[in-house]
């Protein structure tokens, strides 16, 4: 195994979390699928960060020998942003928050359940940012919120 | 799967009960071959020495304090000076699988502990070495899953699940932990020359026993029997129609 960005994302995208939306799942995008702008009816959908997807990677290393020999342990946070709905939609924020929590819940029960993600080791939550007006990759407002995921991978 | 592992993927059964959900970590596993003292001060304590003998135990189990009847961690453990049929597969980058190593054995169980670490409450049980009642003809814990803790429902037909390198003729020993069934059943193993011609290996079974209750237990071969290159786990159902169950094997060396 090695330093591999592209592989958790797309098991991520590979999961199916059912919504508590009219939608039955919660949309979830790889790294070649990120909208150019989100529509409401692709909502609610999960995409990696465009503008912060990659932070905080820790490189440890785990024995002797030369870089290419040598075991490392590397952990990084993945961003991702949640997109509940269009802003102003529905009759209010209280028809609109109880749900989009539960979603919020589904995605951070599935990730942290999910044995399988392929890519990782580990992977858990290192994090939810605020509940709010979020912006998608054109800068339209939604109700969400930003999601960040600690992974944890081998390098030998 | 070769390769190192984190501590997410060990299991830890005790007396036919999955304590991997209650267990934060087990060990030092070990097996110890202690030298002699030879240089003992006169008026040391007298110390006896079995040469040829190792210390094995898993030590220490550290686990969240859990008093879910019947199987949490507190019902089973807190009864303590108790000889402890445990199992510990070690899952390589992934839940443990046929072929994974596992440490297992008979101990005693020393202490039973709860502490407060703030904000839960843990257990630690303290494992002394391996049940003088209950000793084996072998020294060695560590072996190889045949069987990853999981239900069947008829006999197994497939490949191999342990390829040995090669045959042996210094026995060994196995451990079931039966987890759950409804009914009696009889679980194996089967060795091979060439994964493909199967027969039971002798004395390597447990018998017909009752899975719909929970069930563990150590068999040990003849110290020369022979054991072919490849494993692989069996079952005869009697009257159950499913059992869920764990087994590994010791080949003697």
């Amino acid at each position: 195994m090695t330093i591999d960005f592209t592989t958790p994302a797309d098991s991520i995208a590979g999961l199916t979390i059912a919504s508590a939306s009219d939608k039955t799942n919660i949309a979830i995008r790889d790294l070649d699928k990120i909208p150019s702008a989100v529509n409401s009816r692709d909502c609610p959908i999960l995409i990696p960060d465009p503008t912060d997807l990659i932070t905080d990677i820790v490189w440890l290393r785990e024995s002797q020998g030369s870089g290419a020999v040598a075991m490392w342990t590397i952990t990084f946070n993945m961003h991702y942003v949640f997109l509940y709905s269009p802003a102003g939609a529905g009759r209010g924020i209280h028809d609109v928050l109880p749900k989009m929590i539960l979603d919020v819940e589904s995605i951070l029960d599935a990730i942290i359940e999910n044995d399988a993600i392929t890519g990782v080791i580990d992977i858990g939550s290192a994090g939810i940012g605020e509940f709010g007006v979020i912006l998608d990759p054109v800068n339209e407002e939604f109700l969400g919120t930003s999601l960040t995921f600690a992974i944890t991978q081998f390098k030998n | 799967m070769p390769g190192r592992t984190v501590q997410k993927f060990n299991r830890v059964y005790i007396d036919g009960y999955d304590m991997s959900g209650y267990s934060r970590a087990i060990g030092p596993l070990s097996c110890i071959f202690e030298p002699a003292d030879l240089t003992a001060q006169m008026g040391d304590a007298i110390k006896g020495y079995l040469p040829g003998q190792p210390e094995i135990t898993p030590t220490l189990l550290n686990a969240v304090l859990d008093n879910t009847p019947t199987s949490g961690l507190h019902v089973i453990g807190s009864a303590i000076v108790q000889s402890r049929i445990v199992m510990v597969p070690i899952g390589i980058q992934a839940a443990p699988a046929s072929g994974d190593p596992v440490f297992m054995g008979q101990f005693i169980q020393l202490t039973y502990q709860a502490e407060d670490v703030d904000p839960s409450v843990y257990a630690q049980i303290a494992f002394g070495l391996w049940d003088v009642n209950n000793l084996i003809a072998y020294e060695q814990p560590w072996g190889h899953l045949v069987h990853a803790k999981g239900a069947e429902t008829g006999a197994n037909a497939g490949a191999n699940d342990v390829d040995g390198a090669a045959a042996t003729a210094l026995g060994g020993w196995l451990m079931y932990h039966v987890f759950a069934g409804d009914g009696t059943a009889t679980i194996s193993i089967d060795d091979s020359a060439n994964d493909a011609a199967w027969t039971a290996l002798a004395g390597a079974t447990t018998g017909s026993i009752d899975c719909s209750s929970v069930q563990k237990g150590i068999v040990a071969l003849g110290k020369t029997a022979t054991v072919r290159r490849y494993l692989r786990w069996q079952l005869v159902l009697g009257t159950a129609t499913t059992v869920t169950f764990a087994l590994a094997f010791v080949r003697g060396r």
